[in-house]
């Protein structure tokens, strides 16, 4: 029983942590987040830039020793999965060099897998299969609130997507209305301007 | 099964200990992390300065319509948990003051941050001492309240795909009878311009 207990509270270790947060970055800069990850960790990123501009930003992963891990220009979204070769303070930036006037604001989620003493997992063969049972639903119901995290963003770029288009099609319908009376009525007055100069001499 | 219970608390302890980040904060600068959150959520969190500390920092959490939720000065090592009322984008903020430096010229500043909401924040060794739960029965709970959570995710996601299809279907029509609009305009001041311009000059060439 005990050592039931030891391992599946060991276990819960184990299972992937989510962090999902939205961050805000400047024009003309970069935000840098810092995690403390240990070695042989599974580690997965995940971003969307959720508005700004051209809605693309540069990422980039830098491990403990200063070693670009990871790095993509101008990217909309990207998923990046790496284990991590040593312990330390892992950087994960976003630039925004590309844009001298809009901020962008990214959501990143990161998620973390394994990466404690190996020698839990020997423990798992004393669990009954009850046990293995909730440990392995547990995991995949979380991994169902992460992609559902993620599809949430997705809608909230969507949605403001459709309603700038919704506005877009009033306004500029309008304008055009407008600019299409505007220019009859210019064309009226410049035929007859003519006319009456014409006249005059 | 006191040394399970120890155990067990010590695990969602060492397990909510270590999920936390990093973010550097210069002078006068203002730093915020933003998260969409439901509406009567538990929001539970915890800050602490990176040695070396070396700038004052100010911690504030604005909800969805930019109102001061928490405003805590000159943060050190600490915790916060506050109920949300209304769904949307709450905001903690990290600012920091050139004024009120710690010590030395440096101008920079490491905030360690992290933050749960929602069943993630509550705290399972409470309810399982007070139901009298053993931590199979724990780990089944938190489940329970992880499949309640998605559940009001998923009818949240319904209603706003719905208000989103509504917008879809009025820019459909919108574009539709804006162009037809457009159409009849364009040929109405057509002709209008030509017999605007037949009816001048024949007033003209009468006079």
């Amino acid at each position: 029983m005990k050592f039931f207990l030891l391992s599946l509270i060991l276990f819960t270790l184990f299972v992937s942590k989510i962090n999902s947060i939205t961050i805000t970055v400047s024009a003309n800069s970069k935000e840098c987040i810092f995690e403390k990850i240990d070695k042989r960790t599974s580690v997965t990123l995940l971003y969307q830039v959720v508005s700004g501009g051209g809605m693309d930003i540069n990422p980039e992963i830098t491990g403990p020793d200063g070693v670009v891990i990871y790095r993509r220009d101008r990217e909309k979204e990207g998923k990046f999965t790496f284990l991590s070769r040593s312990s330390g303070m892992f950087k994960f930036c976003f630039g925004n060099e590309m844009s001298h006037l809009t901020a962008k604001q990214v959501n990143l989620d990161l998620q973390f897998s394994g990466g404690h003493s190996n020698s839990e997992i020997a423990k798992k063969e004393h669990l009954t299969p009850l046990e293995n049972g909730v440990l392995e639903l547990q995991e995949q119901l979380r991994s169902i609130l992460s992609e559902q995290r993620y599809l949430k963003v997705r809608e909230h770029i969507h949605r403001n997507t459709t309603e700038s288009t919704n506005a877009r099609v009033l306004w500029w319908n309008f304008l055009q209305t407008f600019l299409l009376i505007a220019i009859s009525a210019t064309q009226i007055i410049y035929v007859r301007r003519i006319f009456e100069r014409r006249r005059r001499i | 099964m006191k040394i399970c219970l120890l155990f067990f608390v010590l695990a969602t302890l060492f397990f909510s200990a270590t999920n936390s980040f990093q973010i550097e904060i210069k002078e006068r600068q203002e730093k915020c992390i933003s998260e969409e959150i439901e509406h009567d959520s538990l929001v539970t969190g915890s800050y602490s300065l990176v040695e070396p500390k070396q700038l004052a920092v100010d911690l504030i959490i604005y909800d969805s319509k930019h109102h001061t939720i928490l405003h805590k000065h000159t943060i050190e090592d600490g915790k916060f948990a506050f109920r949300t009322d209304i769904h949307g984008d709450y905001k903690f903020c990290f600012t920091s003051h050139r004024q009120q430096a710690f010590q030395g010229s440096a101008s920079s500043q490491r905030v360690e941050f992290d933050f749960k909401m929602g069943s993630e924040a509550r705290d399972y060794s409470d309810i399982a001492t007070k139901e009298h739960l053993n931590p199979l029965e724990t780990e089944i709970r938190k489940m329970q309240d992880l499949v309640l959570e998605i559940h009001e995710e998923i009818l949240y996601s319904k209603n706003r795909e719905e208000a989103m299809r509504n917008t879809n279907e009025s820019t459909n029509s919108r574009v539709l009878w804006f162009s037809i609009l457009s159409i009849i305009v364009l040929i109405v001041t057509g002709i209008f311009q030509a017999y605007y311009l037949k009816d001048y000059f024949k007033k003209k060439k009468i006079l």
